[in-house]
């Protein structure tokens, strides 16, 4: 067997390193899914999203230290990557938004017409309404991640994930509470 | 309502969006992330390099005029303002570049808000001294395009006038064109200050 060349061993690493990524992506698939659903509420906006997640983590990617967990990486791309799209797309989602309710279309909480049950909509409305921290922390939260998981991806100390879980949970309820409360004086109920 | 009720409500929707089909295409991805980093890169890089070939251009014209009278010093004028925002745009494109996604999104974001700041606060200033600056670019101009000076030939009162029109245009932009109204009002500045004042309480507990 002939020594593989200079360019053919780069060409080999790197198609190694492409493999290596998509195994990894697609075992931690949810992640980003799952942070694209909770930033984005269109399916073309999601998906949008989903792509440029993956984008970023392959950009990313060289840099990742396998002595680190994946998901904790993949979380820290997938965020910041989320924040900054809703950043960039803040005034075209504003204007949708603004558009949708004129026109009454916004009868159910999934634009797409999944048939999300109320309480799941007004959760996610409000998760929705949290400033970008906050949001990050919360979502991290419903998805099940401990607190010194969390504190590791958002670079804060557990005593402050806790603190601010605390408060943030209880508007969560209190904002479902008045999306209720809403509901039954609209269908004259109770 | 218990936190464990929030967390499966949350999976709840989860699983009836997750139904959604997203494709993971590696060719995709990356041609995408190849796009995605070129169109950062490109327009502060031109900024740095247009900041760059000014520095260069008016610091071979000072050097070569600055014994003149009225043309020396505005030239130095502004080739030190040229000097300036060459250190500005270098220091974004560090910042920028810098950027590593899978840092903390507390970190990322205190840095992009830290670029931001660094960028309106430069734009801010280089609005307000516009008036001064085209003064400047008008008394360099007429001497480098068309071989006299300015202010010998026409007097203070053209330097007046020149200012005037730098003002009068300041002012109407600010009238009509909303960013540049809030750009001189500083609410654009205190709209990013606000940002890395939230980002300081969330990475304190309490």
């Amino acid at each position: 067997m002939r020594p593989m060349s200079q360019p053919e061993n780069t060409a080999v690493t790197a198609a190694t390193g492409e493999a290596r990524f998509l195994a990894l992506l697609e075992a931690h698939r949810t992640i980003v899914v799952h942070v694209a659903n909770a930033y984005a509420r269109h399916l073309a906006d999601r998906e949008d999203l989903a792509q440029e997640i993956v984008a970023g983590a392959w950009r990313s990617f060289a840099r990742y230290d396998a002595a680190r967990t994946f998901s904790t990486w993949l979380y820290r791309v997938a965020l910041n990557t989320a924040i900054s799209w809703a950043r960039r797309n803040a005034r075209h989602l504003r204007q949708r938004e603004a558009d949708e309710t004129a026109l009454g279309a916004i009868a159910v909480h999934d634009p797409d017409g999944l048939a999300i049950d109320d309480d799941v909509g007004d959760l996610r409305a409000a998760v929705a309404a949290l400033d970008e921290l906050p949001r990050a922390l919360v979502i991290l939260h419903l998805e099940g991640n401990t607190y010194a998981a969390i504190a590791e991806i958002l670079g804060i100390t557990e005593t402050n994930v806790a603190t601010k879980l605390s408060r943030i949970k209880t508007q969560l309820r209190s904002a479902i509470e008045r999306a209720r409360d809403a509901r039954r004086n609209t269908h004259g109920i109770g | 309502m218990e936190s464990d009720d929030l967390a499966t409500l949350w999976q709840s929707g989860n699983r009836t969006l997750a139904d959604v089909p997203l494709t993971f295409g590696g060719l995709a991805a990356r041609e995408r992330a190849q796009r995605t980093l070129f169109s950062i890169a490109f327009g502060r890089w031109f900024t740095l390099v247009s900041n760059a070939i000014a520095v260069l251009v008016l610091g071979a014209y000072t050097g070569d005029h600055l014994r003149e009278p009225h043309v020396g010093l505005a030239a130095l004028l502004l080739f030190v303002t040229s000097i300036a925002l060459l250190i500005v745009s270098i220091v974004q494109v560090i910042i920028v570049s810098t950027l590593d996604l899978s840092a903390s999104p507390l970190e990322v974001q205190q840095r992009v808000a830290a670029a931001e700041r660094i960028r309106i606060a430069n734009d801010t200033v280089a609005l307000c001294a516009s008036p001064m600056l085209w003064t400047l670019i008008a008394i360099v101009g007429a001497k480098a395009l068309l071989g006299f000076d300015a202010v010998l030939v026409f007097g203070t009162p053209w330097i007046v006038a020149n200012l005037a029109l730098g003002l009068v245009t300041l002012g109407l932009g600010a009238v009509f064109i909303r960013p540049v109204r809030k750009l001189m009002a500083g609410s654009t500045l205190a709209r990013v200050n606000a940002r890395l004042a939230d980002l300081a309480r969330f990475a304190t507990p309490g």
